[in-house]
């Protein structure tokens, strides 16, 4: 046993290094400013608590974080929950996750997710501007996920994304809002997750690859159509779950990369970030969360810019199980500093197993 | 009267109605200028590329007290009609005219007056009669207004000329070469298109009526008119077309200049040009396309030009009867933008107005994209100081309480790369100043500008506010140079003093 964790440390330390290790192939990122930045927050307080890094084991939201989740889980899953982030940006989520014997898990995610605080915004006079009235930025993103359980060790997912955004581009004579919208379909998710053991699971995913999205723009002389193609992802992941203390423990990695476009270009300039995060069970009915997520792994890991925005995510939270008021209930919240210090961000969420 | 950039501006549509009226400048894009008695009036206008808008106002006040003139918010401004053409302003008997040159057969002139003794505006309507509106082969909108002695005047092309008299409220049509006014009923209209008048200004007593082909001067104390041909004194020089004319008004006889389309030396091209009166014709004068210009006294003139909005020039014409081209002496010395600068970029000039208070002084009045320009002891040939600008400045929190993008979305990016979003703000203090903006993910997209020295808004900055106009600024695209995509963009702004502030840019691509 001791023998059996004891390797089980070294291959998680081993697979980190050589996560890490690869991203010296990366030189500057530029990954803000390309589409899909919407979808690259974490979803749920418990990602949200451990830096993001939930891809190789995430306790519920599995459509989202690693459809190839959905098999090995023996239950009928129903989770809702809310979030605020800094800057007026808002979470909404829900989804269900059912298992098909024998080897088949399915499951249903609606996100809500957008700024409906658009109120600073001002006209284009500059020596004399004018507050325009309250805009609101809306995307909504829905994966249908098919899982499928190979063996004990292997399991695979796949799900498709429906997207779509809505966006303010115009106003009409009376000052009112004229909002554009995008709706893509199509877009792929696809995971295998390699159970080491009953201790370790490794996992890779890629995430909105074939994603397309095609922008309805109203503008105020023509109305016209652009393509928009959020940016795909690969992510390497890995779970280690132990005792510490002779309490349950887990430890998670998660290493994201940006490496071409949804059109199989190679970006100039790729980028991986690096997340991590522990939770610990000192007592039964509740766990303690940590996490540091998004360092930014790339050429420019001490420049000035990166000194002095430290562009993390260190985050906290709770995971309390309310069994003794409704069995299967948990309730999970998570809190996290953003990246640009603009104030936090908060997830609550409940899931229901039954 | 700078009557092509102000006919360019605006788009034609209908919306009637004035908005009201406020303290200060509307906006500070002085297109025109106008005077009269004790009074002077601005004509502004504003697009708004979020709302598509295109605004007018006109602002007045007294012009007898210079330091009342240069206070901004002594002005009172109106508010009114958007989405329609100006094409010419006049001022004068309490009333401001403003011409929209609509090319609606139905709404064939929508010319609005402001009565600045009751404080309302309304719309003036010329009674044309349904027969010629609906004649096909002939157009009577209207392009200019000018006042003369408590009436003003329109040119209405194939119309003739329309004189409203304010007192008795009579309209009637004036056409080149007949005395006495013509009823509305019995106006057939001018056939030859290339007499209809395109043009008309005021001089003194004088009317300068233009069409393509001929150039009057009317009087209307006498009705008499004086016509004008194209014949040309330089045998270089063939007239093809007149774009309008002007005499100066502190000269006597007055000087007649024209500016016109010419064909010299087998070459067409637009000069101004002098009417000799000893050859009985006309002779260039300026080599120059002359979009508008003001006569100083004694032979000076402040003209800009129609290639180069930002530039103008003084010239002083001590030629008499015998200008030739080239002859008349830039007063280089003099150069017009110097003495308008305010930061990195000249305005762009839309308008000049020269006021005589003595044989050898005046006030010049500059109306610019950046406001008002004022020189309030003007000597021609001689001032060579900064002018002073009055403009409207709404002010920002101080200490970066308040900060916001300007516009707030930033539209046709992949399109149109000019467009651009300014960061306005107010520092405290001297502060170096840091400005990035980052996407939905609070993922860095761009630095705008890093730890770069700013004034504080309280002390030395311009007009109150730190940012740096031209160098604070956001084009929508990524460090990388790839325009980002349609969303919400947040940007942040420190400072080594502590202060710093959110906001939000939508770019909609």
């Amino acid at each position: 046993m001791e023998k059996l964790l004891l390797r089980n440390k070294y291959t998680v330390a081993l697979f980190s290094l050589l996560l890490i290790s690869g991203t010296e192939l990366l030189s500057a990122g530029e990954v803000g400013g390309l589409s899909g930045a919407y979808l690259r927050p974490a979803v749920g307080a418990a990602a949200l608590a451990m830096g993001g890094a939930s891809s190789a084991s995430p306790d519920y939201l599995a459509c989202w974080w690693n459809p190839a989740m959905i098999a090995p889980s023996k239950e009928k899953k129903i989770e809702l929950g809310t979030g605020t982030r800094s800057l007026g940006r808002t979470d909404l989520f829900g989804q269900f996750t059912f298992k098909v014997p024998p080897r088949l898990g399915m499951g249903f995610l609606v996100l809500y997710r957008g700024d409906p605080f658009l109120d600073n915004l001002y006209n284009d006079d500059y020596d004399n501007p004018e507050k325009l009235k309250r805009a609101s930025y809306t995307t909504i993103t829905s994966k249908i996920a098919l899982s499928y359980n190979f063996s004990k060790k292997v399991f695979a997912g796949l799900n498709i994304g429906i997207l779509y955004q809505r966006l303010p581009t115009a106003i009409d004579d009376n000052g009112d809002w004229i909002y554009s919208s995008s709706t893509g379909i199509g877009s792929i998710d696809a995971a295998v997750l390699y159970k080491v053991n009953e201790r370790l699971k490794l996992s890779v995913v890629a995430r909105d690859f074939f994603s397309l999205m095609t922008w309805d723009i109203v503008s105020d002389y023509n109305n016209y159509q652009i393509d928009d193609s959020p940016l795909p992802s690969l992510i390497l992941a890995s779970s280690y779950e132990d005792s510490l203390f002779g309490k349950p423990f887990k430890w998670t990695v998660d290493l994201k990369g940006y490496m071409f476009d949804n059109d199989w270009n190679a970006l100039d300039h790729k980028e991986a970030y690096l997340s991590t995060g522990i939770q610990f069970q000192n007592w039964d009915a509740f766990a303690l969360r940590l996490g540091i997520g998004d360092i930014r792994i790339n050429r420019q890991f001490m420049d000035d810019e990166y000194r002095d925005e430290f562009f993390c995510r260190i985050g906290a939270g709770i995971s309390m199980d309310l069994s003794t008021l409704i069995k299967g209930l948990q309730a999970n919240y998570g809190v996290s500093t953003d990246k640009i210090w603009a104030g936090i961000d908060q997830q609550l969420d409940f899931s229901f197993r039954f | 009267m700078n009557k092509l950039v102000v006919m360019t501006l605006g788009l034609i549509a209908l919306c009637c109605g004035a908005r009201g009226q406020n303290s200060g400048f509307f906006s500070n894009e002085i297109i025109s200028i106008a005077s009269s008695g004790d009074s002077i009036s601005l004509l502004s206008w504003k697009f708004d590329k979020i709302t598509s808008d295109f605004t007018y106002a006109v602002s007045f006040v007294p012009k007898s007290d210079s330091a009342y003139v240069a206070n901004d918010l002594n002005w009172k401004s109106f508010v009114f009609p958007k989405n329609k053409a100006a094409s010419d302003f006049a001022f004068g008997g309490g009333y401001s005219v403003a011409v929209f040159d609509t090319l609606e057969k139905e709404r064939m002139n929508t010319i609005t007056v402001i009565n600045h003794k009751t404080n309302t505006t309304s719309e003036l309507t010329i009674p044309w009669d349904s027969t010629l509106l609906k004649d096909s082969s002939k157009w009577v909108n209207s392009t200019n207004v000018v006042y003369l002695d408590n009436a003003f005047y329109f040119s209405c092309r194939s119309g003739g000329i329309v004189k409203w008299d304010i007192i008795t409220n009579k309209k009637t049509v004036l056409l080149p070469g007949v005395i006495g006014g013509i009823s509305f009923e019995t106006l057939k209209g001018i056939v030859d298109s290339t007499n209809w008048i395109r043009g008309l200004e005021v001089s003194d007593k004088h009317l300068i009526a233009t069409s393509a082909s001929l150039v009057w001067v009317f009087s209307p104390q006498d009705s008499s008119w004086v016509e004008y041909s194209g014949k040309s004194a330089d045998p270089s020089v063939t007239v093809r077309s007149f774009i309008y004319a002007v005499t100066d008004p502190y000269t006597s006889p007055h000087a007649l200049y024209s500016i016109a389309k010419v064909t010299r030396s087998g070459s067409d091209t637009t000069i101004m040009m002098k009417y000799s009166t000893k050859e009985a014709g006309w002779k260039p004068v300026l080599d120059h396309a002359v979009a508008g210009l003001t006569f100083g006294t004694k032979g000076y003139y402040y003209t800009y030009f129609e290639h180069d909005s930002t530039n103008c020039k003084v010239y002083r014409d001590t030629l008499g009867d015998t200008a030739v081209i080239y002859k008349p002496l830039p007063i280089d010395a003099y150069y017009l933008p110097e003495r308008l600068k305010t930061g990195t970029e000249n305005p762009q000039i839309y308008d000049i107005f020269f006021s005589a208070k003595t044989d050898s002084s005046g006030v010049l009045y500059v109306g610019t994209s950046n406001g008002l320009y004022l020189s309030g002891n003007e000597i021609p040939g001689k001032s060579n100081d900064l002018l002073q600008c009055v403009k409207r400045i709404t002010p920002v929190k101080n200490a970066l309480k308040e900060a916001f993008a300007s516009p707030g979305i930033l539209k046709n990016v992949e399109e149109n790369n000019t467009d651009i979003v300014r960061f306005v703000y107010c520092l405290s203090k001297n502060a170096n100043v840091t400005i990035r903006i980052y996407d939905y993910n609070n993922d860095l997209v761009k630095t705008i500008i890093e730890k770069q020295p700013r004034k504080s808004g309280t002390e030395n900055a311009e007009y109150g506010r730190s940012n740096d106009k031209y160098k604070d600024v956001w084009d929508g695209t990524t460090a990388g140079g790839r325009v980002c995509a349609p969303g919400v963009y947040y940007f942040k702004i420190t400072t080594d003093i502590g202060e710093h502030a959110f906001g939000k840019v939508v770019v909609a691509k």
